[in-house]
């Protein structure tokens, strides 16, 4: 059996199951339709307290660490003075075009490439970041591969604050004006954990095992 | 995966027995039930999100062909081929075809309840494929060689010691003195799969959803090894089944606001990736080859029935977590893929009647399933249809058709009724003492594990007829 | 609710008690408790003697066709009264949500059971929701644990009037089990069909309800009330259970389910 005869079987089956046949034109336009109409379903209640403050809480939540920069110009400081905290090595890797303006400072030495196995910090920036839930919106790009994400120990995400949305359904618009597309969108929602031994739950299962996001004013 | 639910019984008996189960079942009952009425405890929204749910799943299977076929239309056009399974048999070979057609030797794998289903593991190694599964669950079953015993949580009938024993056995390369707290085993693991993700040709992964729009598949993880599954290895495979298909992004967010809530309690699984197609030049590393293998088994056929409510079912494992069954005898007594009250439903419209026929009477129909399914699933309306018709194809025992049977007599005579009920209440009442009964004849079933209450000695309708008022 | 409360009606509506072939075969006080209560807030109580079974043994098995020809007995049975209610949440919800199933071919019948469903209620629920009924004022020292029966809350929404009834018995505290939206492994058929999960199930229940430390244990259906009181007296646990009518007619005195009486 073929692919193609696969393919026409099962869709027969569904249709004798739906008793009628391929969907008259009328009926695929008004389909269509509904799947163009892009609105959310539900305007989610919102909390009390800014989108800030909001993203925050529910970034928290979840188990990642969130930090105020004031400004893009403090944020090499801000990186230097957390790996100092952890007594990590003042070095970071910084993947994707978008972070071009971090630069090195005294205090922590900058490596511009794509983050992989063996590194123990990636810095990315986002697409944008949700507070209805604390998550981070972060495209594959060529800078920025998704295997960035996931294989050094640990992410600094920085978030700058016009890139906060309360409601998911407010970031789709972003993925449907990108040009050619993205391969990967990730929706990142703390640091990678599992639970899958006697329900303990363990953060830094195969991904980063720790996640800090540092917005900037 | 081969099917043992016909020794329900037996199976269920012998869970009951194992002392390593009940103190992990224990921990799903205090885990999973707690964390999901907190998490919808703080979501006024639940009520309107399940409606919405139930919905657009329900929008989704009544347009099946027009979704898929669209569906298809937009991974095609992103670069991404789709193959399409009727059967178990066509799945695994399509599967093993694309992995040898690309010259491979390593396979790595992130959790797919469908590829457990068509028992993909097996095809693949028997046509010598080194086959890792990397969610760290599905990893210790692997190592088991057992099947998974919950949607959600494979390994959760496993006990901290036993995966230190599988370990020991298995990670012997490793020497030096490990670490066998928790925090160490998955660090090990960790450690262990990392090089298998560095090293593998393909990649296979589920998908919780597929977009009808974008022509993407939608990956839940909490670990991220589904995103390493998808991300490195040079060829990644999507196994999915048909009824994954939504319409669009804003019918997404709705699904993925119940889906975790349900599963975990978490306002979102950690890893929600959208993927679209294989990574293009300009699109940066990521495997050069995606396919898609959408399987049917029978699901097609189960649209046109009384059991397409089934079909809305988003694998969350809320009705595991709180059926007293499922929680006390665990996933493995059910003998196939699919444990708990959606297994009791799935399995024996996939294996049939004849294997599973115990699956939907295993069921006290609580409802509870039912109350906490995010896509409102009629589950006890549907075990009980399966009961209808085993009945009907008499597949259950004879002993238990010919009591019902008498009893269905009785009932309907209520002269005869009043006189057996009379009769049996007053003997009842003169043997006993105490107040109970420690046996008695054809009761053997109750009394083996509890007391049978005394009869007061006489029926209470024929006492009011008489009269009586007390 | 439809029905308008019976209060400031005229004439005493005729009620059915349908006493449940658990109630009349082991325990009658239930049903006489149930008739007084009924009485008391203000009905005329009838007890049909054509009554059996609600046909759910058949039904749960899969025997639509069993369960349909009780149906149509029980449906002739209590066309005639104002209402029919039950000792039990899950006789009740067995008329009220599934009987209309039964008939979804047959118009006529669909009508008939449809209009049964809609006057059948469940003991408690008639009694607060319809009756408005206030418990005369009474007193029982005692502390206890109410177990919810599964059909009565998932399928009748029975949770707050047995306990807004309780209350008004002075010196009663009620307390509330751990997990008590749990089943007690009762489930009809379901205890002597798979009698070993049954009893775990059971074995939970009776732990979370002793935990509690109450004198008492009570609930609204009988067949969850035989099952917790036949696991309490095998494991030689004294701990009285009454159905909730009887607490409510004030017969905590008595011998409880399963006690012996002296």
């Amino acid at each position: 059996m073929n692919n193609a005869s696969s393919r026409q079987a099962i869709l027969n089956q569904i249709r004798r199951s739906l008793c009628r046949g391929p969907l008259p034109s009328a009926m695929v336009a008004g389909l269509e339709s509904r799947l163009h109409q892009y609105r959310p379903h539900l305007q989610m209640q919102r909390g009390q307290g800014t989108l800030a403050e909001l993203f925050v809480r529910n970034a928290t939540v979840v188990g990642a660490s969130v930090e105020m920069a004031a400004s893009t110009a403090s944020v090499s400081t801000v990186i230097s003075a957390y790996l100092l905290a952890r007594q990590w090595p003042a070095k970071v890797i910084v993947s994707g075009a978008d972070l071009d303006w971090i630069t090195g400072c005294t205090t922590l030495e900058v490596e511009k490439r794509i983050a992989g196995h063996g590194d123990h910090v990636v810095v990315t920036g986002v697409l944008a970041a949700i507070a209805e839930t604390g998550t981070l919106v972060i495209p594959g790009s060529r800078e920025r591969p998704s295997a960035a994400l996931f294989l050094p120990e640990h992410h600094i995400a920085v978030v700058r604050s016009e890139q906060l949305f309360y409601q998911q359904e407010e970031v789709w618009p972003l993925l449907r004006a990108a040009d050619d597309g993205f391969r990967a969108v990730h929706l990142i929602t703390g640091p990678s954990k599992t639970a899958d031994i006697e329900q303990t739950l363990q953060q830094g299962a195969h991904g980063p095992r720790s996640l800090h996001i540092i917005l900037v004013a | 995966m081969k099917s043992s639910a016909r020794d329900f019984s037996d199976n269920a008996e012998k869970a009951l027995l194992n002392p390593d189960l009940r103190r992990a079942l224990a921990q799903v009952r205090e885990g999973f039930v707690v964390k999901r009425a907190k998490a919808f405890a703080e979501l006024p929204e639940f009520a309107a999100l399940r409606r919405l749910g139930h919905e657009i799943k329900q929008h989704s299977l009544e347009h099946l062909d027009y979704y898929l076929e669209r569906y298809e239309r937009q991974v095609i056009a992103a670069g991404g081929q789709v193959h399409w399974a009727q059967t178990p048999q066509q799945a695994r070979d399509i599967v093993v075809k694309i992995c040898r057609d690309s010259a491979a030797q390593r396979v790595i794998k992130g959790k797919s309840m469908v590829s457990e289903e068509v028992a993909l593991n097996e095809a693949l190694e028997a046509a010598d494929f080194e086959v890792t599964e990397t969610d760290l669950g599905e990893y210790i079953i692997q190592l088991a060689k057992e099947p998974p015993s919950h949607i959600i949580a494979p390994a959760v009938h496993k006990t901290r010691e036993q995966v230190n024993a599988l370990f020991r056995d298995h990670h012997k390369n490793l020497g030096g003195k490990r670490d066998a707290s928790v925090a160490g085993l998955v660090n090990e693991a960790r450690q262990v799969l990392r090089q298998a993700f560095l090293k593998a040709d393909v990649g296979i992964t589920g998908a919780n959803f597929l977009i009808a729009e974008t022509g993407a598949h939608v990956l839940v993880t909490n670990e991220g090894n589904g995103d390493l599954c998808s991300s490195l290895p040079r060829v990644h495979i999507v196994t999915a089944s048909i009824e994954k298909v939504i319409p669009n992004l804003e019918d997404l967010s709705v699904l993925l606001r119940l889906l975790a809530r349900s599963a975990t309690g978490q306002p979102l699984s950690v890893y929600t990736t959208l993927y679209n197609g294989p990574a293009k030049a300009e699109q940066g590393a990521g495997p050069k080859e995606y396919h898609v293998v959408l399987v049917d088994h029978g699901r097609s056929t189960l649209l046109g029935t009384e059991f397409r409510e089934a079909l809305r079912c988003i694998r969350c494992g809320a009705c595991l977590n709180h059926c007293p069954v499922y929680t006390a005898i665990g996933g493995h007594a059910y003998g196939w893929v699919y444990p708990g009250p959606i297994g009791a439903v799935l399995s024996p419209l996939m294996l049939g009647m004849q294997e599973a026929h115990d699956l939907p009477h295993a069921c006290t129909l609580n409802g509870h399933c039912q109350q906490v399914c995010p896509m409102e699933i009629p589950l006890p309306s549907l075990l009980r249809r399966l009961r209808q018709r085993g009945f009907s194809d008499r597949v259950d025992g004879r002993r238990s058709r010919w009591a019902l049977q008498v009893w269905v007599i009785l009932a309907r005579h209520p002269a005869l009724y009043r006189f057996i009920n009379d009769v049996g209440a007053w003997m009842m009442g003169k043997v006993a003492r105490g107040g109970v009964l420690h046996r008695w004849p054809m009761a053997g079933a109750w009394t083996r594990y509890r007391d049978l209450p005394t009869p007061e000695g006489s029926g209470f309708i024929s006492a009011w007829k008489r009269g009586d008022r007390s | 609710m439809q029905q308008p409360s019976i209060e400031g009606q005229s004439t005493q509506p005729r009620v059915a008690l349908f006493a449940t072939c658990l109630v009349d075969f082991f325990r009658p006080a239930v049903g006489f408790a149930s008739a007084r209560l009924l009485e008391a807030a203000g009905c005329r109580v009838e007890v049909p003697d054509g009554q059996t079974c609600c046909g759910q043994p058949a039904f749960n098995s899969g025997d639509d066709a069993s369960a349909r020809a009780i149906a149509r007995q029980v449906i002739a049975l209590f066309a005639s009264y104002d209402y029919v209610v039950a000792p039990s949440g899950s006789c009740a919800g067995m008329i009220k949500c599934h009987y209309p199933k039964l008939f979804s071919d047959d118009l006529d019948m669909l009508e008939q059971a449809r209009q049964l469903a809609e006057k059948t209620f469940e003991l408690t629920q008639f009694l607060v929701d319809i009756c408005s009924y206030q418990l005369p004022s009474q007193q029982l020292q005692a502390t206890l644990a109410y177990h919810d029966s599964c059909s009565g809350v998932r399928e009748m929404g029975i949770y707050e009037q047995p306990r807004s009834l309780l209350t008004a018995i002075s010196g009663l505290t009620l307390t509330t089990p751990k997990e008590a939206d749990s089943c007690c492994g009762f489930g009809g058929t379901f205890c002597v069909k798979y009698p070993a999960i049954s009893a775990r199930l059971l074995k939970n229940k009776q732990t979370a309800l002793t935990d509690t430390d109450a004198d008492l244990i009570s609930g609204g259906d009988l067949g969850c009330l035989l099952n917790i009181a036949g696991g309490l007296r095998r494991a030689g646990d004294k701990t009285k259970v009454y159905h909730v009518a009887e607490l409510l007619d004030g017969c905590a005195g008595q011998a409880g389910i399963g006690e012996d009486k002296g």
